[in-house]
C-alpha cells in the first residue's frame, strides 16, 4: 500500500535527473580537461560549428564576390588601364635610358677625337634586301660630299655614297660594291675590303705570304684621309690559301652590326686622326696641331678595341 | 585631247602612289618594323600595268617606274631598268597565258612576280656584273611574297578607285583583247 500514492519508480527517475545537474553543478571543472563523457558532445558540436562556419564563411565570400563584382571590374579596368600607362612609360624611359648612353657614348666620342664629325641618323635602307645601304637625315646643305666616311663609335660603317639636299646614302661595307683601303693591325698587311655577304666582308689584294690569322683586326689604312688611320673595320675569321692562287682568302666580320645601326657620325674631316698607338708620333705635328692636349692623346682616343674579337657595336 | 588628259592624271595618280608606297617601304617600314622583311610595295604597281594596261603602256610605266625609285637604291639603274623590265615581262607574259578578272588573280600574279625578283636580280647579276651577288636572303625570299600578296588587296582597290576616277576600264575577258 502506497501511503501518499506515489510512483516510486518515476519518483527516483526526477530524483536522478534533478541530481545531474546538481552534481555537475558541484563537480570541479578543471581547465583543459573535458569530462570524458562530454567529449562525444563537443567533438560534434565542434565540427558542426565549423561546418556552419564554414557555410557561413563560404556564403558571405559568396555574396561578398559577388556584391564586389561590379567594384572589382570597375577596380580592375582602372588598374588595366594604369598599367598599360605606365609601361607605356616604362618602354619610353628604357628608350630614352638606351639613347642617351647611346648619345653619351658619340658624345664623348666627338669631343675626344681631332676629326671634324657629323652626327646623323639612320631614317632608311634600300629597297631591295641584297643591297645594304642607309639613308642618314644629312645631306648635302649639312656639307656631306660622295665618299665621305661613316663611322660609329665601335668602328667604321661605310661611306656616303649619293647626296640629296637634306638626306644621303651611306653604302655599308657589307654592300658587294663597297671598298676600304684597309691593313691587318698587327702585321700591317694591306689590301682592300670589299662586300661579300650581308654580314661578311673580304680583304683582297693581299699577298700570298703576308701575315694574316684569325681572331686578326682589320682597321682603315687612313692614306687616303678619308678614314682615320687604324679605326677598327671587323676580325678575321677565316683565312684560305690555295695552292696555286697568288693571293689569299680572308673573310672579315665587320665590328659594327648594321642592322642595329640608329645613329652615326660622317667624318666632314678625318685631320690625319690616327688610331693605331705605336705610329702616332709619326704624323707631322703642324698635321694634328691639337694633338699635344691631353684629351687627344693616343689612349683617349683610341676606341675600344684590341686584337680580339669583339661583339658587333648595338 | 580628253582622254590623254585622263591617261595623263592616272599616270600620275600611279606614280605619286609608287612614291609614297617605296618610301614607307624603305623608311617607315624600318622605324616601326626593324629589320623585318617588308613588303615590295613597288611589285603590285608593275603588276597592275602589266596586267590591266596595254603593252605599250606597261612597258612606258616600267620605265618611268624605274627612274622614280632607282635613288632608293645602290642597284644602278641600268640594272633595275633591267630588273623591272624583265619582271613586267614575266608578269605579262602569265596574262597573256592566263587571265581572270578579280583581286585574287592580281594578288597572286604579285606574290609571283615579288618571289621572282631576288632571282632575276641574281641571274641577271651573274650575266653581267664583274661582282655578282653572292647570297640570297632566304627568309626574304619567301616572307616578302606573302606580305607583298597581303598589301596587294587593300592596293588593288586603290587602283581600280583611281581608273575608275579617271574612266579607265579594267578588262574582263582573256588577254586577247588587249
Amino acid at each position: 500500500m502506497n501511503f501518499f500514492n506515489l510512483d516510486i519508480r518515476k519518483l527516483i527517475l526526477i530524483t536522478i535527473l534533478a541530481a545531474v545537474p546538481l552534481l555537475t553543478l558541484n563537480i570541479k571543472n578543471e581547465s583543459g580537461q573535458v569530462p570524458w563523457f562530454i567529449r562525444p558532445f563537443s567533438f560534434t558540436g565542434g565540427l558542426i560549428q565549423y561546418a556552419y562556419s564554414s557555410f557561413s564563411s563560404g556564403v558571405r565570400g559568396t555574396a561578398g564576390t559577388y556584391f564586389d563584382l561590379i567594384d572589382i571590374k570597375k577596380q580592375n579596368r582602372e588598374l588595366l588601364q594604369q598599367n598599360t600607362e605606365y609601361r607605356a612609360q616604362l618602354n619610353e624611359l628604357t628608350e630614352l635610358k638606351l639613347e642617351n648612353e647611346r648619345l653619351n657614348k658619340l658624345l664623348n666620342f666627338k669631343q675626344k677625337t681631332n676629326m671634324e664629325l657629323l652626327t646623323a641618323k639612320v631614317i632608311g635602307k634600300d629597297l631591295i634586301p641584297e643591297h645594304h645601304t642607309i639613308t642618314i637625315n644629312r645631306g648635302s646643305h649639312q656639307g656631306i660630299e660622295e665618299g665621305m666616311a661613316a663611322i660609329t663609335v665601335g668602328g667604321a660603317v661605310g661611306y656616303v655614297y649619293s647626296t640629296e639636299p637634306f638626306t644621303s646614302q651611306i653604302i655599308l661595307l657589307t654592300d658587294r660594291y663597297a671598298a676600304i683601303d684597309a691593313i691587318v693591325q698587327r702585321s700591317r698587311a694591306r689590301g682592300i675590303v670589299e662586300g661579300y655577304t650581308s654580314e661578311l666582308t673580304q680583304l683582297n689584294y693581299l699577298k700570298r705570304g703576308d701575315d694574316v690569322q684569325e681572331g686578326d683586326l682589320i682597321v682603315t689604312s687612313g692614306l687616303d684621309n678619308i678614314f682615320p688611320k687604324g679605326f677598327p673595320i671587323g676580325t678575321v675569321i677565316k683565312v684560305e690559301k690555295s695552292d696555286y692562287d697568288v693571293s689569299q682568302n680572308v673573310e672579315v666580320k665587320p665590328i659594327v652590326n648594321p642592322s642595329n645601326l640608329e645613329e652615326l657620325f660622317i667624318v666632314l674631316g678625318a685631320n690625319f686622326e690616327n688610331f693605331l698607338e705605336d705610329e702616332a708620333d709619326e704624323v707631322p705635328n703642324e698635321q694634328t696641331p691639337s694633338k699635344e692636349t691631353k684629351k687627344n692623346t693616343p689612349e683617349a682616343k683610341k676606341p675600344e678595341t684590341n686584337n680580339k674579337p669583339k661583339e658587333p657595336e648595338a | 585631247m580628253k582622254d590623254q588628259t585622263k591617261l595623263i592624271k592616272n599616270f600620275a595618280f600611279f606614280l605619286s602612289t609608287l612614291l609614297i608606297l617605296t618610301t614607307l617601304e624603305t623608311s617607315l617600314w624600318m622605324q616601326v618594323f626593324g629589320t623585318f622583311p617588308s613588303p615590295s610595295f613597288w611589285i603590285p604597281v608593275l603588276v597592275y600595268w602589266s596586267i590591266y594596261r596595254s603593252h605599250k603602256q606597261g612597258l612606258f610605266m616600267a620605265y618611268l617606274m624605274a627612274f622614280i625609285i632607282s635613288p632608293l637604291t645602290a642597284l644602278p639603274l641600268g640594272m633595275f631598268l633591267l630588273t623591272n623590265l624583265v619582271l613586267f615581262e614575266i608578269a605579262f607574259f602569265v596574262r597573256s597565258r592566263f587571265y581572270q578578272p578579280g583581286v585574287i588573280y592580281f594578288t597572286l600574279v604579285c606574290g609571283l612576280i615579288t618571289f621572282s625578283l631576288p632571282i632575276v636580280l641574281l641571274l641577271l647579276s651573274w650575266l653581267i656584273e664583274n661582282k655578282p651577288l653572292k647570297d640570297l636572303q632566304v627568309f626574304a625570299l619567301f616572307m616578302k611574297p606573302l606580305l607583298t600578296m597581303l598589301v596587294c588587296i587593300p592596293l588593288s582597290y586603290l587602283f581600280m578607285y583611281f581608273d575608275d576616277k579617271t574612266d579607265i576600264a579594267l578588262p574582263t575577258e582573256t588577254g586577247r583583247q588587249f
